[in-house]
């Protein structure tokens, strides 16, 4: 058994929302006495843990909400464990948005250098590859023009371009193929699975399940921070499409009662 | 492959490998500034130039008595105090201003403001070569005590490096600090004789200025090498080091002591 190259341990991690919802000089005052008023801690994943082999794909399903992205974030060391502990051992290039890292004032060839430079990637390595990024990017005609200038498609082209050319050991990837169109999104997905034949680890967000099905051999499903399942990708996605279904089934449900509840409540403040 | 903790690869100990992208934010910010404008980085020289002789213009007649050559008493107090009022005010906006980068990406969190900081040094060095421009226009000479002004540079440096890291964490929980530190360096601006004599402020204040006032160690300092051409007094400059190294080592103490949880505030 080889050595993971990911390894999530009892992981917990919480968030702080900062709700700005002031009631007035009195409420502020209770939340600040309360030492709220700057932290509500809000558990974004609870108790969650992984083991990643290198070389493997893995796929994180879950409704909007449900952790996907802050796992990836704690896996990328921008957010730390509040609880349990992260191992990770290899270089990661984490595209966790459309042109996260982009200074919209610069160019894309200076953006390239930019991004380039915080994935850790050397300057030689960034010259070396400046032809192959510009390729995939098909962006050759608007390397020079502020990235601001840039459609949304645009910037996700040249941040794919850009992170999967550093050849980091962990690619992260969360819902960027969103905003390609679906030839580039095809390309990409060639891209990654050409990667995948390398050796490199995926891990991929998608709400697009035939993407998380074409690329991710495994699956993990998250529901409100908390593990729900993990394995192969089929069963996942099928047990994920079945929840699906009964939650929609339940709100319908649901809808009607929740209604006349809401009425009761505000009877009785009304009263009170 | 070794197998590490995941905070050691973000540590301060393999900080080279993060200075081709230091540099890389230091142009950026340096670009950002000057790029649309049609004279560019001339303006770097050009502007305290322009601020000079206006200055020159409104106050010279008024304080010639007691000053004798009023551009370049000017020009000392003005490069010191925009270095550690502009320097210190770039770092503090550093760590809240690229929040949405430090949230979508993994970069050491110090480089922003050291990156910041070394923006203020180079406008600074745009600003002696203004100052050059200056000396040489009126005629003002110099002598081998130049060799100390280094030594001012690296006290007004360290004091604003310090400065301003601790207002960026102090920014990050209390925002209003950077709405503040505007009214707080026009205070600081009268509080210290840039534009007029030391000796026209009232016995009392002047004391209080020239022994608590950081600044004024620096522009004194300046003033002593390129107006008297002498040594600047040894014991200020003790003192300017002294208020650097305590700020710097009140905020690095801080610094390490919030940037575990700095995250989840920004």
């Amino acid at each position: 058994m080889p050595q993971p190259i990911i390894e999530l341990d009892h992981v917990t991690v919480r968030y702080n929302l900062s709700r700005q919802k002031n009631k007035g000089l009195k409420e502020y005052m209770k939340a600040m006495a309360r030492r709220e008023l700057k932290f509500q801690e809000f558990i974004a994943i609870n108790d969650v843990s992984l083991t990643i082999q290198p070389g493997e794909s893995w796929g994180f399903i879950g409704t909007n909400g449900a952790g996907k992205s802050t796992l990836l974030k704690t896996i990328t060391g921008i957010l730390r464990p509040y609880k349990g502990t992260v191992r990770v051992a290899g270089s990661i290039a984490p595209l966790l948005e459309l042109g996260a890292g982009f200074d919209q004032e610069l160019t894309g060839r200076e953006n390239i250098m930019m991004n380039g430079l915080i994935l850790g990637m050397s300057v030689r390595d960034i010259y070396s590859r400046f032809d192959e990024i510009v390729d995939f990017s098909e962006l050759e005609n608007f390397l020079d023009v502020p990235v601001k200038n840039y459609s949304s498609g645009m910037k996700s082209r040249l941040g794919f371009s850009i992170a999967t050319s550093s050849r980091a050991d962990i690619l992260i990837a969360d819902e960027v193929l969103a905003t390609g169109d679906t030839a580039f999104q095809a390309k990409c997905e060639a891209r990654m699975a050409e990667l995948l034949e390398g050796g490199t680890t995926l891990l991929f967000v998608s709400h697009n399940m035939s993407s998380v099905q074409n690329l991710c051999e495994k699956t993990l499903w998250l529901e409100h921070g908390v593990y729900q399942a993990s394995g192969p990708t089929e069963e996942m996605l099928a047990a994920y499409a079945d929840y699906l279904e009964r939650m929609a089934r339940d709100e319908d449900l649901y809808l009607s009662e929740d209604e006349e509840d809401e009425e009761e409540k505000t009877a009785e403040e009304v009263n009170a | 492959m070794k197998r590490q903790p995941l905070q050691q690869s973000l540590a301060v100990t393999n900080g080279w490998r993060y200075a081709p992208l230091m540099l890389n934010l230091v142009a950026r910010d340096l670009k950002k500034k000057y790029r649309a404008s049609f004279l560019g980085y001339a303006w770097c020289v050009l502007n305290p130039l322009l601020i000079m002789i206006i200055m020159t213009v409104v106050f010279s007649r008024m304080f010639r008595q007691s000053i004798e050559n009023y551009p370049i008493y000017f020009f000392c107090g003005r490069m010191m105090y925009v270095f550690v009022t502009s320097g210190a005010g770039a770092v503090m906006k550093s760590l809240v201003g690229n929040a949405a980068l430090m949230r979508k990406t993994r970069v050491p969190y110090y480089m922003f403001p050291f990156s910041a900081f070394l923006t203020a040094l180079v406008d600074f060095l745009f600003n002696l070569v203004a100052f050059a421009i200056v000396m040489i226009f009126t005629g003002t000479p110099v002598n081998h005590r130049i060799l100390a002004f280094p030594l001012v540079i690296l006290q007004a440096g360290i004091f604003t490096f310090g400065f301003g890291l601790l207002l960026a964490i102090a920014n990050i929980y209390f925002r209003d600090i950077q709405y503040l530190y505007a009214a707080f360096t026009t205070a600081w601006m009268y509080l210290t004789p840039l534009f007029y004599p030391v000796t026209s402020l009232p016995e009392g204040i002047r004391g209080i200025i020239q022994r608590w006032n950081p600044l004024y160690y620096f522009v004194e300092q300046t003033r002593s090498i390129f107006l008297d051409r002498a040594w600047p007094n040894q014991i200020t400059m003790l003192k300017g080091f002294a208020v650097g190294f305590i700020f710097l080592a009140l905020s690095l103490l801080l610094y390490n002591r919030v940037k575990k949880n700095m995250m989840l505030y920004l």
